[in-house]
């Protein structure tokens, strides 16, 4: 067997920067949970940055840096985007937490004409997705993840040359645990090449079973058992920019990417799509949930980007944009003829989805959906809160709410109130109102309000 | 002056949370009871929840600005879900009541909880009840049946109007609670603020509690503004008349001030048959055959009676005895102590030994320490040896009991960083964004605030949101975030401490702590003892020790200062060969003291506090060291002065000259030199210091001092605050610098021994001390199981002492280890490793000891020693007969040698990282700190060496000093801002550093190496090691 191993070095990184002339000088991707700078960029590792630094020295070292929330969820999405790339070309595939892959090469090469040509096949398709990685290859995948971590990036298929480059290598690149690389080191021990001399039977008398395993598996002697990739069902790709975006058209190459994904998707599952859900996250504020549609299901990323550019054309972004995500369960297999909407297949779709198509053809603001909000202020409604958290003084709501509220002329006596609500200063809708009850003389039932100005309005009505 | 506003009705506010209902209220105490006297409220009741922490505060305020407001007591409290109530005291009775209450349901409870008892309430016998009715119909005929059965004739109904929307229900649930249980009602709006403008404050404090968002709070927020103290005029129209009077009528019930409170001492301290006086008079007398053996000079004897007098006057009797017995005991156990303190300079407290400051070295003046007239409390620490404070800790539990005793509190107020950071979160922000900013922001950057600086991160100065963040920052800095414990003030008392202050749990376990902290305690005069730790007491106590038990002699502190000055040792001083002695061992001590030249023990107060933040920056540093050498005229602009700062030259040093300055030459009374005092202390937290600012500046120029005389001493009491230094601490430090500089002249070796036998403690580290040991001749042998005990220890060998380093250096092995092999050795030593192998000690223990090379008597080598060790079959009894064989293991480079030397024990005893490279021919045209001395002023040289030191003092003006050692001495280099900036990467990262720079020589000898380029030379140690493996 021949598998190459291909660590990801920078994941986060390169899906955040795809426009390198208009990354910020310096980013770096760090991991809160330890503290430590995981991923640096270019502009950044000449800062004097290195992978392990700690926030503190990052930022003493360069005033001027992007921060990344490192997010092994977000990390490992990725990975499997790249995956379902691979999967194009390869199908032994087996996925690593750190961000790494492995790939079983030797069983390719009666396809690809030699074991060479197939490894430059999955290295070509993961050039063009510019992402940086560095490789080894090796009789398993533990001995081709050691050559990887080496920084070797070299397809090594002789066993005899394969052993001797293990060799060299530094025990710290291995997969041993810190305690048993601070043991070995502790003995003078530094090289693989210096434990492989050392005998087994004395190595049995002074480390666990786990230890003699792996080095057993770096010998060759035996080999892990690994779970494949099989790729997802369902779609969801999402990626994050290096930097904030205020200009909704400047998104498009992050969206390009997920359409692209998007097609290599559907396309290796022989499937189509007649809509996506694109969510725009911000960084003060709420994201905004968009749903595409075609009147046809498709797949092509081009069919797809001529929609999402009509969209992007007319996109305002609320506040500045910090990344983007695309959602697609609606999957259709590609048939002969994909019968028309109102044709026979209505009864499909439930309120939920007629909600959704209803919102894209005519916009969100013309969409609503009552419910009361977790919120004190009663003009803030919200489709996305539950109305669990109403209590008793919910009363004061009236059946229905005006929009925007009308001035209140009319005389009538006040049979509640007031309710002063003055809060919502962390927003754009901070109000300071004072709510009574109001019976008109007609004998209707008002919602009204005094705002700080002293002026009267009329904000809803009782059934 | 406060205009009261009339109004027809009067209220008092009978139910107020302030910040001190941590992450609740969000008004200080001292705005609540300003703000109700402003309003024209009688009377306002501070009720913290399950706390009286605020209320000294309170009264102090009402003290200090003589506000016409009645400060009552209470406390909030909810029992269950269905009961909420406050209680108010209206005597003394009730409020020990109250803390008697306060103290029992935190006590029952971890740190920061608290939990009541049925019983508890139950036992109210004194505290008048508001109840705060629930929504809870059946709970409410509960508690109603409950209060009216067992408290009825003290019950109110407490009522709000909140304008919520609830204010109906409630209305009639109080009509129908009070109708049927005859409870009166009394209005009590329950403010959590004192201006309405606080409710975002308000917010952000409860999503910080309930570590959520202000903006996912939702109905859990305040719906507005109202919680906060209302114009009579509003409360008039928002209560009805007779709930808004009720409230009088329980004021008027309630005429408990805090100045009821008298301290009780412990009466056991003074015997029968005398008078606290008598007592302390007769124990003078006692002390002062010990310490005037050839009798008391007639002045000495007058100072004495006069200190006697002041201190009968004041009533300070029961405090000196307290301290009397506190170090009576410690002598008695041989705890070396030293106490110093604005008391402790005293002839009083050098006859009872609680300080060893000599009256006839120093001028002792008493009253400059205990003021009549500024009516400070008398303050005397008595640092004991560090290892040994438990014992007196415990002494004084024993012997008062945990009723009586309690430690202060220390309230831990929001400082930038984590106020910064609570918002932030509270707003919205990324931790990681806030962190990131955090990190980016210089507090000690005068030029730039914070506020400016976060703009410059990457925040929008324009947005909403950044904008309210740095607002509410600025509100929320100095609140209160939660009570922690004194470092070790304790307040001991006659009766049980309950009746006098709640007390609770401190995290640490078997501390109590009250609810006050130490500038409550000293508003209220309430006197509390220091019993601090300090490790250079331990260190001097075990040099004590090793110098009779090596040398046969017998010394002691008053014995050495009996000795008087000696020029030997001040030579070595003035040299600043002063590594590891006390306080004069910083970097920046040991750059003033070849300027300075200290040549007496008075010199040593001086140096002691002349570098610091406050002379500092009042620029008073150079004028002294020009007048002391003759190069600037002495001269005072007024006799009063004069009589001030006579002592120093005429440059105010310490901070009591501070505030006699202020009061001699700028008029200030007593009362406002204390104010000012405490001011400086507390200037950083809430910038009070700033009242004082154009009366001091004004009141000298108007007395005919230069105006820029007067903005230097006031830029020096800003410096003074957070770090105030008095002259009565510098002089009882100086004994310990003067102490520990003649053991280290006269017995290196033991006094290093005893400082490694100390460690932790001061400013080096053991492979630094011992460093600068073999640097004057001091020979050292490495741990080994066969030699060393578990302390380090002298060795004599050949008529010198040498030292043999103990195995408790050795990192991974724990005492009980060590004293376990130490105990097993046999006579003749261990033979093989299969003997320690037999301790069964655990094997990371025995690997520990194996790679410091302790092992290297029963093997080749250490890497051969640890594979043994590491050897599970002759673990095995039936086994351990079997011959070890050595192994095929290569072993250690000189390198490795050394490297394994610093990850066993943090220092190597043969090998330093530069003579290694020296040896092999890397550092070329370097030159070494021993040879700097040689080299012209000005000249350019290049040195390198280990970073052992990057300090950036606040005083500096951004410049880093960076310290580098080699095997042969300690160079200091001088990095300035511009160039630290410009080598970010060596300046910050390097281990092993070059540096190219200028060598600047002061006429004293002091030598700094002004940096130019910085060259991070780390990787220079590494290629010693291994070559490159580089695949090609």
């Amino acid at each position: 067997m021949l598998w190459a191993y291909i660590d990801f070095t920078a994941l986060i990184l390169d899906h955040a920067c795809i426009e390198q002339q208009n990354a910020p000088t310096a980013v770096i991707v760090y991991d809160d949970t330890h503290n430590q700078v995981v991923q640096v960029n270019e502009q950044a590792a000449n800062a004097g940055i290195s992978i392990g630094a700690g926030m503190a020295q990052a930022a003493a070292l360069c005033a001027n840096i992007t921060v990344l929330p490192f997010d092994s969820v977000r990390q490992r999405g990725y990975l499997q985007t790249l995956a379902t790339h691979v999967y194009q070309v390869a199908s032994d595939i087996v996925l690593y937490d750190s961000g790494a892959m492995a790939v079983r090469l030797d069983n390719l090469a009666q396809y690809y004409g030699c074991i060479t040509a197939a490894w430059q096949t999955v290295q070509t398709l993961l050039e063009k997705r510019n992402v940086q990685f560095q490789f080894g290859s090796g009789w398993s995948p533990l001995t081709a993840k050691l050559l990887a971590k080496a920084r070797l990036n070299k397809l090594l298929t002789c066993h005899r040359q394969i052993l001797s480059a293990i060799k060299r290598c530094e025990i710290g690149h291995s997969d041993l645990s810190d305690k048993d690389v601070a043991m070995f080191t502790r003995l003078g021990v530094h090289s693989i090449a210096d434990i492989l001399t050392l005998p087994v039977s004395e190595l049995g008398r002074r480390f666990k079973n786990e230890t003699l395993i792996y080095l057993n598996e770096l010998r060759g002697e035996t080999y892990p058992n690994v779970a494949y990739f099989r790729p997802e069902e369902y779609c969801h790709l999402h990626t994050e920019p290096a930097y904030e975006i205020s200009d909704g058209p400047r998104c498009r190459p992050w969206l390009c990417r997920l359409l692209e994904d998007l097609e290599i998707f559907l396309r290796v599952r022989n499937l189509v799509a007649s809509s996506i859900k694109l969510q725009v996250h911000y960084r003060d504020a709420a994201p905004d949930m968009y749903t595409i549609s075609s009147s046809t299901p498709i797949a092509r990323y081009r069919d797809w980007l001529t929609l999402t550019d009509v969209w992007l054309e007319t996109l305002t972004l609320t506040a500045p944009m910090t990344a983007l995500t695309l959602d697609c369960d609606e999957l259709e297999t590609i048939t002969a003829d994909n019968q028309d909407f109102f044709s026979n297949r209505h009864q499909y779709f439930a309120g939920q989805q007629l909600l959704s198509r209803l919102r894209t053809r005519l916009g969100n603001q013309a969409v609503w959906q009552p419910r009361i909000a977790d919120d004190h202020r009663i003009n803030h409604p919200s489709c996305h809160t539950e109305s669990a958290s109403a209590r008793a003084e919910d009363s004061i709501y009236p059946a229905l709410c005006m929009p925007e509220p009308g001035v209140h002329t009319d005389e009538g006596r006040i049979i509640f109130g007031p309710v002063r609500i003055q809060t919502g200063w962390w927003d754009s809708a901070g109000v300071k109102r004072d709510y009574f009850i109001l019976e008109s003389a007609q004998g209707s039932y008002l919602q009204i309000f005094r705002d700080s100005q002293q002026r009267w309005f009329v904000h809803g009505y009782y059934c | 002056m406060y205009t009261v506003i009339i109004a027809n009705s009067m209220y008092s506010e009978l139910i107020c949370q302030s910040v001190f209902s941590f992450q609740t209220g969000a008004s200080t105490p001292e705005e609540l009871v300003t703000t109700a006297a402003f309003l024209g409220y009688p009377a306002l009741a501070l009720t913290d929840e399950c706390s009286v922490a605020g209320v000294v505060r309170a009264h102090a305020e009402i003290q200090r600005q003589r506000l016409p407001v009645q400060l009552i007591i209470g406390s909030l409290f909810h029992f269950s879900r269905s009961l909420s109530l406050v209680l108010l005291c209206p005597d003394k009775a009730a409020y020990a009541e109250l803390c008697r209450l306060i103290t029992n349901a935190r006590r029952r409870s971890p740190k920061g909880e608290y939990a009541l008892a049925e019983w508890d309430l139950l036992s109210l016998k004194h505290c008048l009840i508001l109840w705060l009715p629930s929504t809870n119909t059946e709970a409410c005929q509960h508690w109603g049946q409950w209060f009216a059965r067992h408290h009825a004739s003290r019950t109110y109904i407490a009522a709000q109007r909140w304008l919520d929307g609830q204010d109906h229900h409630r209305y009639n649930t109080y009509m129908q609670l009070s109708e049927q249980y005859s409870f009166p009602v009394v209005a009590a709006n329950w403010a959590l603020f004192h201006h309405h403008d606080r409710l975002p404050v308000q917010h952000v404090l409860h999503a910080i509690k309930q570590h959520t968002t202000v903006s996912q709070l939702g109905r859990t927020a305040l719906s507005n503004a109202e919680r906060t103290l209302h114009p009579v005029s509003k409360l008039s129209k928002l209560y009805p008349q007779k709930w808004l009077a009720q409230t009088q009528e329980i004021v008027s019930q309630c005429d408990f001030s805090l100045n009821e409170l008298k301290y009780q001492y412990p009466a056991e301290l003074v015997p029968a048959g005398y008078t606290a006086t008598s007592y302390l008079r007769q124990c003078v007398e006692k002390g002062i055959q010990r310490r005037f053996p050839e009798g008391l000079p007639t002045s000495i004897r007058q100072i004495i009676e006069k200190e006697l007098t002041l201190i009968e006057e004041q009533q300070y009797e029961y405090f000196f005895l307290t301290l009397y017995d506190i170090v009576q005991f410690a002598r008695a156990k041989g705890i070396l102590y030293q106490g110093r303190g604005s008391a402790a300079n005293s002839v009083v407290c050098y006859c009872l030994e609680i300080t060893a400051v000599d009256p006839r070295q120093i001028n002792v003046l008493f009253e400059r320490f205990i003021s009549k007239e500024r009516d400070e409390p008398p303050d005397i620490d008595v640092d004991f040896e560090h290892n040994r404070r438990e014992e007196v800790i415990q002494y004084i539990y024993s012997k008062y009991g945990r009723e009586r005793t309690a430690l202060a509190a220390t309230v831990i107020c929001y400082r930038f960083k984590s106020a910064f950071r609570d918002v932030g979160k509270a707003l919205g922000f990324a931790e990681s964004q806030l962190d990131y900013i955090i990190k980016q922001v210089n507090r000690r950057d005068r030029a730039l605030s914070w506020q400016a600086q976060i703009l410059e991160h990457g925040l929008d100065g324009e947005s909403r949101k950044v904008k309210q963040l740095i607002a509410l920052t600025e509100s929320v800095l100095g609140f209160p975030r939660h009570l922690s414990q004194h470092v070790g003030g304790f307040v001991i008392s006659s009766g049980p401490l309950y009746d006098l202050v709640p007390v609770e749990n401190a995290s640490m376990e078997d501390r109590t702590v009250i609810q006050w902290d130490k500038d409550d305690l000293e508003s209220l005069g309430l006197l509390k003892v220091d019993v601090l730790a300090l490790g250079m007491l331990t260190a001097i106590q075990k040099t004590f020790r090793l110098i009779r038990e090596h040398y046969g002699l017998s010394v002691d502190i008053p014995a050495i200062n009996r000795f008087g000055d000696d020029p030997q040792v001040f030579d070595m001083i003035c040299k600043a060969d002063t590594v590891g002695v006390f306080q004069i061992e910083s970097r920046a001590q040991m750059s003033m003291l070849p300027r300075l030249k200290p040549r007496s023990y008075y010199d040593l107060v001086v140096q002691i506090a002349i570098v610091r933040p406050g002379p500092i920056q009042g620029d008073m540093v150079h004028p002294y060291l020009l007048r002391r050498h003759g190069q600037m005229p002495v001269d005072y602009p007024s006799e009063e002065v004069k009589s001030v700062l006579s002592r120093t030259l005429g440059v105010p040093i310490f901070q009591e000259q501070v505030i006699q300055l202020a009061m001699v030459a700028a008029n200030f009374s007593g009362g406002e030199a204390d104010q000012l005092r405490r001011a400086m202390a507390s200037w950083k937290k809430d910038g009070r210091i700033y009242e004082f600012r154009d009366k001091l500046i004004d009141g000298m120029v108007k007395n005919g001092y230069q105006a820029s005389f007067a903005d230097a001493l006031f830029e020096q009491i800003k410096g003074f605050g957070g770090y105030g230094f008095p002259e009565s601490h510098s002089a009882s430090f100086a004994v310990l610098a003067y102490v520990s500089s003649w053991l280290k002249y006269y017995f290196p070796e033991a006094f290093c021994v005893a400082l490694l036998n100390s460690w932790p403690m001061g400013f080096y580290t053991p492979a630094q001390l011992t460093q600068d040991a073999k640097r004057h001749g001091i020979h050292f042998h490495a741990p080994c199981v066969n030699n060393s005990t578990v302390e380090h220890r002298l060795v004599e060998e050949n008529g010198h002492f040498s030292i043999q380093l103990g195995l408790r250096l050795i990192k991974g092995l724990t005492q009980d280890a060590a004293a376990h092999i130490v105990s097993h050795r046999p006579v003749r030593g261990y033979a093989s490793i299969n003997d320690i192998k037999r301790l069964q000690l655990e094997g990371n223990q025995l690997e520990a000891l194996a790679s410091a090379d302790a092992l290297r008597a029963l093997s080749q080598h250490r890497y051969d020693a640890r594979w043994k060790i590491m050897d599970n079959q002759t673990s095995l009894p039936l086994f351990s007969h079997i011959e070890e064989h050595d192994t095929t293991l290569a072993a250690p480079s000189v390198y490795q040698e050394m490297i394994e030397d610093y990850v066993s024990t943090s220092l190597s005893v043969d090998r330093h990282p530069v003579s290694l490279l020296k040896d092999a021919g890397k550092l070329d045209g370097i030159t070494l700190s021993s040879d700097l001395a040689a080299c012209s002023n000005k000249s350019l040289v290049k040195v390198i060496g280990c970073v052992t030191g990057r300090q950036a003092p606040g005083t500096a003006s951004g410049v880093t000093f960076i310290t580098l050692e080699d095997h042969t001495g300690n160079t200091n280099v001088v990095v300035w801002q511009a160039t630290a900036r410009a080598q970010q990467k060596a300046y910050l990262r390097a281990s092993l550093l070059q540096v190219n720079g200028i060598i600047e020589k002061s006429p004293e000898g002091v030598i700094h190496v002004i940096a130019g380029k910085l060259i991070d030379k780390s990787h220079l140690v590494a290629e010693l090691a291994v070559p490159s493996r580089d695949f090609h």
